[in-house]
């Protein structure tokens, strides 16, 4: 009986330790990530890396072109590469309403010897470094007044010149915008339920304050505040009962 | 250029030429490819066997939750149909045949006949999804609705929930359906029963019935439970005319050690009926009256190693099988077996394959007192060597060479055994 409690306590241990395990690995090898690359990245993505693989042509939006180092999906401040981190998030959980799938079952090795071989397309990985990610404060309790206020952060940073009065991705300056590879790029439709990156209420703040490298959306980090980038955040979500609220004592 | 030389050529030119067999089993799908921009190696280990993300993908009902799945989404011009044929010279030697000259061995090889698999499978709505596969469309006229469901999936919002209805390959360790060999070898213990039991379920066969199956991100815990009509079977009176229940659990570690991957631990089984009295009309049986049940009982591994891109698979299956005596004619007992498969696949590059298996299955206890304890035994063999030439989001096709040797106890003229030795070369296409 001993040896049975023993081994049930042990057995989950070691699944733990074979899964989370990871979190210290070594850096990537890019030579077994050129293999992971050709297998599941390569008919987006390209052979040379350039987001022009043989369906590019097909789809929308265009895969990422890494020869920039230009990464939207980032904790680190604009301008700046993305951590491993970030990338792993990215290829890990895909990215919503694209053609990006959740990476998921290839596991943790995999990806980050994908990742290592991604770097060798751009020479920006050689020459600088990524800087620290943002520190993101603990997210407050969602309530009816953060939503107000969040509604106010959005008209007074004119988010809806982008992305609309009611949040649709229809406001005036939707249909002129292109991207940094000249390719045409429309605002998010917020009402969606969904976040490309993720709906947490972390994803959502990170987007607002270190904005998407690459593409018309700013970071906000030097005109709101952390409070009203969080209130901001509320907003978003009550657009759709798909989002995940923070609803603690405090909204009672 | 010699002689020699132009006659090689020419044999081989032929043999790699378009003859056409009875249809491959149903396996790779491009229609996902180009629905998702993903080549036929994002899904398949080696095709047309699944690896870890080919397999979250079909859990998830054919999606990928990323929002590109509803078929609104697709441009009109989209067509959820893919095609897979397998042109391939067979030759088949059978040792101690009876014929009127005496015992021979018989062979034979060349052209069949001409056959292919519709594969049109995909999502009719967000999470509710469905295959359809007929296959055949040979000379013969005949066609078969080898798959034909609808699954609803993610009920409530979980991945817990599924549930499929219609002729559905029950969740087995390795799919009888993707194997990596086109010989007529499969994998023994799916159809093995003791030796004389007049069943003939088969654990690789499509069965019609309902299937319940959950999982968890990933997939790294699965479990099935299919209920089902056994095929083939004349249909009995009963409620549920000739009931049989197969189920199925996996758990799956992933590790990052840079030798082993991954590994995999399984247990299944099957609990099947089969009637032995009937009513008759005009001395045929019409209806099925006594039902006596099969069982089988097994567990698999399955181990990875080196980088899961171009990994080294090693799977073993075992199986203890028991068929109840008035299933075999003159039992005195029940009829039980044990058997399984160990099988080898690596794909060293990613566009070659190199598999090998070795099945058996044994008798443990002949249902007739006085039968030869490895009656019916089998044993088998199977080598092969597979080339991809080219992989897009649109097509695959492949050179296939293989070899596999089967020995049954027994089966032979007089009791001698018989081996069946079949080589097969040929290409494998999927649009």
């Amino acid at each position: 009986m001993k040896k049975l409690y023993v081994t049930a306590l042990v057995l989950p241990l070691l699944s733990f330790a074979a899964v989370t395990g990871a979190q210290n690995l070594p850096p990537g090898d890019p030579v077994k990530g050129e293999v992971v690359y050709t297998r599941y990245c390569v008919s987006c993505h390209g052979e040379l890396g350039n987001g022009a693989g043989e369906v590019a042509e097909w789809i929308t939006p265009k895969p990422r072109d890494y020869r920039q180092g230009t990464f939207k999906w980032r904790s680190t401040p604009s301008g700046s590469l993305p951590l491993d981190s970030d990338l792993d998030k990215t290829i890990r959980d895909g990215v919503y309403g694209t053609f990006m799938p959740p990476w998921y079952p290839i596991g943790e090795h995999s990806r980050r010897d994908v990742i290592a071989y991604i770097k060798t397309f751009s020479p920006r990985w050689k020459k600088e470094k990524p800087l620290e990610a943002i520190k993101i404060p603990p997210e407050p309790a969602y309530t009816e007044e953060s939503v107000k206020r969040g509604r106010a952060v959005y008209e007074k940073s004119n988010c809806a010149q982008c992305h609309g009065q009611g949040a649709l991705g229809d406001g005036p300056s939707a249909h002129d915008l292109k991207d940094d590879w000249g390719f045409p790029i429309v605002p998010y439709d917020l009402t969606e339920g969904h976040i490309k990156c993720g709906d947490t209420g972390p994803d959502i703040y990170r987007v607002f304050m270190t904005g998407l490298n690459g593409t018309p959306m700013p970071s906000f980090v030097d005109s709101i505040s952390e409070a009203e980038a969080w209130d901001l955040v509320h907003y978003i979500q009550s657009l759709s009962p798909l989002y995940p609220k923070n609803v603690g004592v405090a909204a009672k | 250029m010699t002689r020699r030389t132009r006659v090689t050529i020419t044999a081989w030119a032929a043999l790699v030429a378009l003859t056409l067999l009875t249809p491959a089993p149903a396996g790779a799908i491009p229609a996902f490819a180009r629905k998702y921009g993903l080549r036929c190696t994002a899904c398949h280990e080696s095709w047309p066997k699944l690896n870890d993300f080919g397999r979250a993908f079909r859990d998830n009902g054919y999606q990928t939750l990323t929002g590109k799945d509803d078929t609104i989404f697709e441009t009109p011009g989209y067509w959820p149909v893919a095609v897979r044929i397998t042109p391939q010279y067979s030759y088949t030697k059978v040792t101690n045949q009876p014929t009127d000259e005496g015992t021979k061995d018989v062979g034979s090889g060349g052209i069949g006949q001409i056959g292919m698999d519709l594969l049109m499978a995909g999502v009719l709505f967000k999470n509710v999804s469905f295959l359809v596969v007929p296959t055949g469309f040979a000379p013969d006229g005949q066609v078969v609705l080898e798959s034909a469901w609808v699954r609803f999936d993610n009920l409530f919002g979980s991945s817990w929930a599924n549930f499929k209805l219609g002729r559905h390959e029950v969740d087995l360790p390795l799919s009888a359906h993707r194997p990596w060999n086109l010989s007529d070898t499969g994998y023994l213990i799916y159809s093995f029963h003791a030796s004389g039991s007049q069943s003939t379920y088969d654990m690789g066969e499509n069965q019609w019935g309902v299937e319940y199956m959950g999982h968890d991100r990933g997939s790294l815990n699965r479990v099935s439970v299919s209920v089902f009509n056994v095929q083939n079977s004349i249909p009995s009176q009963n409620f549920w005319s000739v009931p049989g229940v197969y189920a199925h659990a996996t758990h799956e570690w992933l590790f990052e050690n840079g030798v082993v991957s991954e590994a995999k631990l399984g247990v299944f089984g099957s609990y099947t009926t089969w009637p032995t009295t009937f009513l008759t009309s005009g001395g045929e049986p019409i209806a099925g009256g006594t039902l006596e049940p099969s069982t089988k009982i097994g567990g698999e591994g399955q181990i990875w190693f080196g980088p899961r891109a171009t990994p080294f698979h090693l799977t073993l299956a075992y199986a203890h099988g028991e068929d109840n005596q008035a299933l075999i004619t003159d039992a005195t007992r029940n009829g039980t077996f044990n058997g399984g498969f160990a099988e080898l696949g690596w794909t060293f590059t990613l566009k070659n394959l190199i598999f090998a298996r070795y099945d058996l299955c044994k008798n443990s206890q002949q249902g007739v007192v006085d039968a030869p304890q490895d009656l019916n035994n089998m044993n088998a063999i199977t080598v092969g060597w597979r080339h991809t030439f080219q992989f897009s989001n649109r097509s695959e096709y492949a050179l296939h060479v293989e070899y596999t040797s089967l020995q049954t106890i027994g089966a032979g003229d007089n009791g001698l055994n018989t081996r069946t030795n079949q080589y097969v070369v040929g290409i494998d296409f999927a649009y």
